[in-house]
């Protein structure tokens, strides 16, 4: 039976800086069941980090503001919670795994220390020595000889900092992790391997991820469900078979896929997208995209398209309106 | 065969711990020829950046020799370094952190230009971070942006540009592309293959990406633990893998496909051995499931098996 965990609906983010109006998340819906593994990509700037913060709540005090909408975490909105009921939230239902591990590790104590101060908060351990030793076991789980407890984070590469921050945010057993872009500084073993601990998580306690990544590799491997944005929308949503098969994507999607060096063929050249991600304070009217679409036609200039839906996969993109999904052009991509 | 650009030897960099010496590059003997790239790979925490760092000279290496165009520049005096440091750049892997967040985009790029005086002037100083701006693309407008204010895509030009503005050799690429989309990913690539082409630029390249390490690399180094276990051209690498380390991680690439998602994995179990005062012998004996004793008794060899490809493996050689 599936069972609903987290729901996103209509959501709207802004950055009030000195000088600027930033739209960072302009409309978004997101559902995820329980112990579901949604992947989300897109461009850098496209607002993955900021839905993440928004369902933490900890978007930059008085510059992030959520505007409208609302994310319904466990039956309890988000949105509209107190601050300790955030504090509640925060520490048994949903952790964070950040995008700069220095975010989460405080220079001052040994890594150590800072994995047992979790595990006591979470009062599953009776004594000191248990705690111990599932310190040393959850160090190994992420592949660091336990002897290295007593260091601290400065004395860590980028990647073992990162495994580090991995390691306190699993001894949380949350009911749902976020985890924004937590293999980008490990190898693919380590990578392999905690992916693997994430996967067993998945397993034993039904945990739901949201995992950000650029990393299209890893979100075939391990993602249920993928949702794709661009400028602050959720461009394509579905499950992981209907992003990497099927012959209708949306054109940033095709875009992202051709610019993956290929490993199996020699070119010289990669085919990045053309242009860059518009300015978020002055977006385009219509389709975000279609500065930079080679499909672009007048009417996506000016009107937004509406999400176009088939089997859970969802699509929001002039081509495929009117004619059922088969839209002109369509093949070309 | 002609003198490489870079070259180290017997290079170590140790760090004093508590609990003994840290061998976080030990005895690393790698060459890269003018106007080509070495790409670098290897376990988080194995000694890349520091292998980098020490070859620029950003840190004191513990012995060893690293020789630019033949000569041994950790031998140098501090003037003769400020000389060096022009022709040797880095970029590094977080964008974010490596701008200083009060500093607007022109004046982070002029300051390696300011505090090297190579160009005099306010007007002749603008007039070269305009032209860099221009090469790696991007625009004018931002010329009075702060990096905050900018995503990780165009935060990364900027530090591309800064390398560039005193017209180095060579330059050590730490994760230049690990924060970005694979779409700028694949812009800032062409970019510095571009660079590389028109102006002879020479590049050591550290990534965990192993299709960008094989796509701009010439040849690739693979390192275990502060040691390279296997050194030869990118194709060959893919194509011959030898140390088992290196066959684990080429398998544990994750495919952007749906085929590949049960693929059996060749998945490395067993324990990290600890960098702190290592045994001699094989430091992936712990977890290679070829180990045998011969594998613990002493340092192995870097043995050249075919004509450039070495490896440092009892199966092999
Ligand atoms: N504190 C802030 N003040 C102003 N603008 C901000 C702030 N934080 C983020 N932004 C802007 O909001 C937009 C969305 O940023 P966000 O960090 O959510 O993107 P992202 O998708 O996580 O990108 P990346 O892949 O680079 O991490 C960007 O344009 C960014 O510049
Ligand atoms: N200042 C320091 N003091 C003590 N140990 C250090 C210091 N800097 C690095 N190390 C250790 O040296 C080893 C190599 O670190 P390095 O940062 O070079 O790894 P890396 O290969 O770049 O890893 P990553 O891929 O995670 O960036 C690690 O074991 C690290 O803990
Ligand atoms: S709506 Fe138009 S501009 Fe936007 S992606 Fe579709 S075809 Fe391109
Ligand atoms: S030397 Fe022995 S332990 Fe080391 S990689 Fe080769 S077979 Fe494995
Ligand atoms: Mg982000
Ligand atoms: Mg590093």
């Amino acid at each position: 039976m599936e069972e609903r965990l987290l729901t996103i609906k209509d959501l709207y983010v802004e950055y009030i800086t000195d000088d600027a109006r930033v739209f960072a998340v302009n409309g978004i819906d997101l559902a995820i069941n329980k112990g579901e593994t949604l992947g989300l990509v897109g461009e850098t700037g496209a607002g993955k980090t900021t839905t993440a913060l928004s369902i933490m709540r900890l978007l930059p005090e008085k510059v992030g503001l959520i505007k409208s909408g609302s994310i319904v975490l466990n039956g309890k909105d988000v949105t509209k919670a107190s601050e300790a009921d955030m504090r509640l939230l925060r520490g048994e239902t949903v952790s964070m795994i950040f995008q700069d591990p220095m975010t989460s590790l405080n220079p001052v104590l040994t890594v150590g220390d800072q994995i047992a101060e979790v595990l006591e908060l979470h009062k599953r351990h009776k004594n000191k020595a248990d705690v111990e030793a599932r310190v040393d076991e959850i160090l190994k789980m992420v592949g660091l000889p336990p002897e290295r407890k007593h260091d601290f984070p400065h004395q860590f590469s980028g990647g073992m900092k990162q495994r580090i921050v991995i390691a306190i945010a699993l001894a949380c057993e949350p009911l749902l992790l976020l985890a924004d872009e937590p293999t980008t500084a490990l190898d693919v073993t380590i990578q392999a391997q905690v992916l693997a601990l994430m996967n067993e998580l998945k397993q034993n306690l039904n945990t739901a991820m949201i995992l950000i990544t650029h990393d299209l590799g890893v979100v075939a491997q391990t993602c249920d469900r993928v949702a794709i944005m661009y400028a602050g929308e959720v461009i394509e949503t579905g499950t992981v078979e209907q992003i990497f098969s099927g012959d209708e994507h949306h054109p940033y999607t095709v875009g992202l896929f051709e610019s993956i060096p290929d490993l199996k063929k020699k070119t010289r050249r990669l085919h990045p997208i053309d242009g860059l991600m518009p300015d978020p304070t002055d977006l385009p009217t219509g389709c975000k995209f279609h500065t930079r679409c080679p499909h672009c036609m007048e009417i996506c200039k000016t009107e937004l398209p509406k999400p176009i839906e088939k089997d859970g996969h969802l699509i929001r993109c002039h081509l495929l309106e009117g004619g059922g999904r088969k839209a002109e052009g369509s093949e070309t991509l | 065969m002609s003198m490489p650009l870079i070259e180290t030897r017997h290079l170590k960099k140790y760090f004093d711990t508590p609990r003994g010496l840290l061998h976080a590059v030990d005895d690393v003997n790698l060459t890269i020829p003018k106007g080509k790239t070495l790409g670098v790979v290897g376990e988080s925490g194995c000694g890349k950046s520091t292998f980098g760092r020490v070859v620029l000279r950003l840190l004191e290496a513990t012995s060893g020799e690293v020789l630019y165009n033949g000569e041994n520049i950790l031998t140098y005096s501090r003037e003769q370094m400020l000389k060096m440091r022009q022709k040797m750049q880095i970029i590094f892997q977080d964008p974010y952190a490596s701008l200083n967040p009060r500093m607007t985009v022109s004046e982070i790029i002029a300051e390696p230009i300011r505090v090297c005086k190579t160009i005099t002037g306010n007007d002749a100083i603008m007039e070269k971070v305009d032209e860099l701006m221009q090469i790696v693309g991007l625009a004018d407008r931002f010329v009075n942006t702060y990096p905050h204010e900018l995503d990780g895509g165009r935060r990364q030009r900027i530090g591309i540009a800064r390398a560039l503005a005193l017209n180095p050799e060579f330059i050590v690429c730490d994760e230049p592309v690990s924060a970005l989309d694979v779409s700028i990913q694949a812009q800032v690539l062409n970019l510095l293959m571009d660079l590389q082409e028109e102006r002879g630029l020479t590049y050591m390249f550290v990534t965990h990406n192993l299709s960008v390490v094989k796509h701009i690399s010439d040849e690739i180094a693979v390192m275990y633990l502060g040691q390279c276990v296997e050194r030869c051209s990118s194709d060959e690498l893919f194509e011959n893998p030898l140390h088992p380390y290196t066959r684990a991680l080429l398998s544990a690439i994750p495919e952007p496909s749906l085929e590949a998602r049960n693929k059996k994995q060749e998945v490395i179990r067993g324990e990290v051995t600890s960098p702190v005062n290592p045994k001699p012998g094989c430091r992936f004996a712990a977890r290679c499931p070829y180990a045998k004793p011969e594998c613990m008794e002493k340092d192995l060899e870097f043995k050249e098996v075919s004509p450039g490809h070495f490896v440092a493996c009892v199966l092999h050689g």
